[in-house]
């Protein structure tokens, strides 16, 4: 994580610099095609040379293809200056289809123009695979007026442009650790254009000015007369935060979603309502979405949350209520709902939170908070809840969230299932988990026995757990089962064998 | 037919009093089970005051075979006139139940009584008349087991207005909450608890009237007997396990020496049961023919807990579900409390080696003590309880 993209405008290039990335476009595109054409007529032969001993593809192994040959070949296109680019846009494009190809095998190979693409009103971006100041791309500071430039080379020697006056009339300074001394030259391969941005942008730069290693790949892209860099941005993850409470965050029929802080014993710490006003201020749902999420996000840095978010990709949550013959929906379809946990899945572990975590949302409007039962007669109405087992009542919509908030509480608190049955010689305790698999005579007492061996079970568990393979732990195989066992162990062992559930 | 009427009620105060306006009259005879339900003009202190009159007056008038007549008439000349309303006036709802079955009921202004019939709500059609200016409603019908009627204070329906319910829940919500939460052997105590603990939660735990909740149910009486201690003369134990035995209802056997003694009176394997752990109550074990058997003190002990933080006032629904429990403290405390009417108690008093032990902290005086206790919580609840010394 950490790898964001932010779009830089050039701010009003002139005619002349207007005309030399113009022709960029149209001759990297005629190159792409070009390439992408004898990909087409050979890629029988490129799937099975090019392909890793384990069947996958990558990116760069694709590029060699195109050999000395063929890249000789595209110097008529004038691409010197993007040709290693260029080679592994194509690696890309070829891995990308290829990978598609494995679960599709009707997959149609990637569209290319045979004709020149200097008619064209669209056209592909020019990707620079690396930042540098001596080629592909850089940009400028002017400390002086807070002012930043993209250096773009985009011309080869034969059609550089000659500078009359090597000096500029501001003092720019490249951002780069070895910060080499700005100065125009007599033929120039490249053009230097002022960028325009918002402060998010703005923000960003500011820590690339410090940390130039943080700016990745970029591309030139146009839309209509404007053009923009598509700027890859490592930018450093935020301090990690200490999660100390969860956060739920549930869709709802009143609001459209909810949302319920919970400290680490289940204690409601804070709840309330998202979505009104923020729905409000954009039509554009993604936008919405996004404006939802760092709301969520902020919510969560307050609180230092764990977000926990329902599942929906499998089963509902009958949240939906028919009354009156009316049926009553939620605000946020699942669909919608599921946008928006995609959003936040990237959103808040770039705040320094862990990832959210989802989980089953089957149970989350019907079961009551305080005594647990779970019970759809517990839905009194769209709205109200009141426990059929203790009388509790609470507004379905912020139920919701609460029971998310505290949902990973309960997972830690499920009690361990012993299987009792009994036999001849007495009752047979079983759990295949931690290897358990004990007799206790009729007239004797199960519970001190099964403390006695627990405690045999978790010595031979620990003893073994570096020695996995070569010892006999009953039911217990591998690493992870042991890891599994002995949490077990210690969680009944903290809970003074309280937390035991006989099935 | 010969009824058995479990009562209980349910109250919560209007927030920030310290007195309730509803007062609850019980009067038990021994043909018949008088309940009042009276809720007195306004709240606090003068509420108070109105509502104990009338409950009381109403509830010694009819118990002692007098007529509601005569109860009304008196209300109306006794009760004192509020200075500022310049009204004398209590709402109130009489159900008189009598051990044959016969069923009568008198409401006046109060929320109509619920009944509900194997959890299926049935009317109750009344005749009105006046009565000293009152509209009165009257009734008399037929009780059968399993009926469960539910009187109930306008603070029940009221509960929740312009909080989380917009205009409080009507008198059918209630009654279909009633429906929903309907189990056959849900106590009355746990349904008044359950309806009180629902309103108060609407209320957002700051009831805006006093509320209160009376449940009755009417049951075949059950019988349970308790067999606790090895009989102080050893040749009598197998004349006492016989007698324990032959009684009728259910039979829970506390204490390991006495299960040892049940075992081999009747010659039936005694099998430790494991169904819940709970370090601090010992398991239970399985003897044939007995409901439940249990560990001696140690679990009368727990008992006792549970059962007087479920009979206090201030307790809780979810007290009442710890009930709900498989260890053998919370399955005997239910026996005892929701599903017997009439308990024989067998306490032997023979020395249990075990507790000569000096490093054992309970001694005999406190098994009876135990005993004691429990036995006198249960006849608070309305049992009838018998102790036989052996």
């Amino acid at each position: 994580m950490g790898l964001r993209t932010i779009h830089l405008k050039l701010h009003n290039p002139s005619t002349v610099k207007r005309d030399i990335i113009n022709a960029a476009f149209i001759n990297y595109n005629n190159a792409f095609n070009y390439l992408l054409k004898n990909a087409y007529e050979n890629i029988a032969s490129i799937e099975r040379d090019y392909q890793s001993p384990r069947g996958t593809y990558s990116s760069l192994t694709l590029s060699k293809w195109i050999d000395r040959g063929l890249s000789d070949d595209i110097n008529k296109f004038d691409i010197q200056p993007f040709k290693d680019s260029l080679k592994l846009d194509i690696g890309m494009v070829l891995a990308s289809y290829f990978v598609q190809k494995k679960t599709n095998p009707n997959m149609p190979f990637p569209s290319f123009k045979a004709d020149d693409a200097a008619g064209q009103l669209k056209f592909r971006p020019i990707y620079f695979c690396r930042y540098d100041v001596k080629r592909c791309f850089c940009f400028l500071y002017d400390a002086a007026n807070n002012k930043y430039f993209a250096k773009i080379f985009l011309m080869n020697s034969k059609n550089a442009k000659v500078r009359f006056n090597n000096t500029f009339n501001r003092e720019l300074q490249y951002i780069s650790k070895k910060q080499p001394e700005v100065k125009g030259l007599k033929k120039e391969t490249f053009i230097i254009v002022p960028l325009s941005f918002g402060k998010w942008q703005e923000g960003m730069l500011r820590q690339a000015v410090d940390k130039p290693e943080i700016l990745r790949t970029s591309r030139l892209i146009m839309k209509g007369n404007e053009y923009f860099i598509s700027l890859s941005i490592d930018l450093p993850e935020d301090e990690k935060i200490k999660p100390a409470t969860y956060l739920g965050i549930s869709r709802g029929i009143k609001n459209a979603l909810n949302y319920t802080v919970a400290d680490m014993d289940g204690e409601i710490i804070d709840s309330g309502a998202i979505g009104l006003e923020e729905l409000s201020l954009s039509k554009d749902l993604k936008t919405n979405n996004c404006i939802l999420a760092n709301k969520i996000a902020e919510i969560a840095i307050n609180n230092k949350s764990v977000v926990v978010l329902q599942n929906l990709v499998e089963k509902g949550d009958k949240l939906s209520w028919n009354e009156d013959g009316i049926n009553y929906k939620p605000i946020f379809g699942c669909k919608r709902y599921n946008d928006l946990v995609r959003i936040l899945e990237y959103k808040i572990p770039q705040r320094g939170l862990p990832a959210p975590v989802k989980v089953s949302s089957v149970d989350i409007f019907s079961r009551c908070r305080l005594c647990g039962s779970n019970t759809k007669k517990n839905r009194f109405s769209k709205n109200m809840f009141i426990c059929t087992t203790c009388g509790a009542s609470y507004d379905i919509d912020g139920l919701g969230s609460s029971n998310l908030a505290v949902k990973l509480i309960k997972y830690q608190r499920t009690p361990l299932k012993i299987k009792a049955r009994k036999t001849e010689k007495g009752m047979l305790l079983q759990n295949e988990l931690i290897g358990l698999n004990l007799i206790v005579p009729f007239n004797e007492n199960p519970f001190d026995k099964l403390m006695a061996e627990v405690k045999r079970i978790s010595e031979g568990v620990c003893y073994d757990a570096d020695k996995a393979d070569s010892k006999d732990v009953s039911s217990i195989n591998g690493l992870n089962s042991i890891y599994t066992a002995n949490t077990m162990i210690n969680k009944l062992v903290k809970h003074n064998f309280t937390n035991i559930e006989i099935i | 037919m010969s009824l058995y009427i479990d009562v209980n009620y349910e109250s919560i105060n209007k927030y920030k009093e310290e007195l309730c306006g509803d007062k609850v009259e019980i009067i038990r005879s021994s043909d018949s089970v008088v309940v009042v339900l009276a809720d007195g003009l306004g709240s606090g202190v003068k509420a108070n005051i109105l509502a104990t009159l009338t409950s009381k007056i109403i509830g010694t008038i009819m118990s002692n075979g007098l007529d509601i007549d005569e109860a009304v008439n008196t209300i109306a000349s006794t009760l004192p006139v509020c200075k500022e309303r310049k009204l004398a006036y209590s709402t109130f709802s009489i159900v008189q139940i009598f051990n044959d079955g016969q069923g009568y009921l008198v409401e006046f202004d109060n929320p109509s009584v619920i009944r509900l019939r194997k959890g299926k709500p049935l009317d109750i059609s009344t005749e009105s008349r006046v009565i000293s200016g009152k509209l009165i409603h009257e009734s008399r019908f037929t009780v059968f087991p399993e009926d469960l009627f539910v009187m109930i204070s306008d603070g029940v329906i009221h509960a929740g207005i312009g909080k989380t319910l917009n205009l409080g829940w009507q008198w059918n919500n209630v009654c279909e909450y009633l429906q929903k939460t309907y189990k056959k052997d849900l106590s009355s105590k746990a349904v008044a608890k359950l309806l009180v603990s629902a309103c108060d939660s609407l209320y957002s735990n700051e009831p805006g009237d006093d509320t209160t909740v009376v449940a009755l149910k009417a049951k075949k009486p059950d019988k349970l007997s308790l067999m606790i201690g090895p009989p102080i003369d050893s040749a009598r134990d197998a004349e006492i396990v016989n007698r324990f035995i032959g009684r009728e209802g259910k039979k829970v056997v506390c204490g390991g020496t006495t299960s040892q003694i049940v075992s081999r009176v009747l010659d039936r394997e005694i099998k430790t049961s494991i169904e819940y752990f709970n370090p601090s109550v010992p398991p239970t074990a399985e003897i044939e023919g007995i409901n439940l058997t249990t560990e001696g003190v140690l679990t009368l002990r727990n008992t006792l807990e549970l059962l007087k933080t479920c009979t206090s006032p201030e307790s809780t629904m979810s007290d009442f579900l710890k009930l709900n429990k498989k260890d053998g403290a919370s399955k005997l405390a239910k026996v005892l409390l929701e599903e017997s009417t009439s308990i024989y108690f067998f306490v032997g008093q023979a020395m249990n080696p075990a507790h000569q032990n000096p490093e054992f902290p309970l001694n005999m005086g406190l098994k009876f003590k135990l005993v004691e206790e429990i036995a006198a919580l249960l006849r608070q609840s309305g049992k009838h309880i018998s102790i036989e010394y052996c």
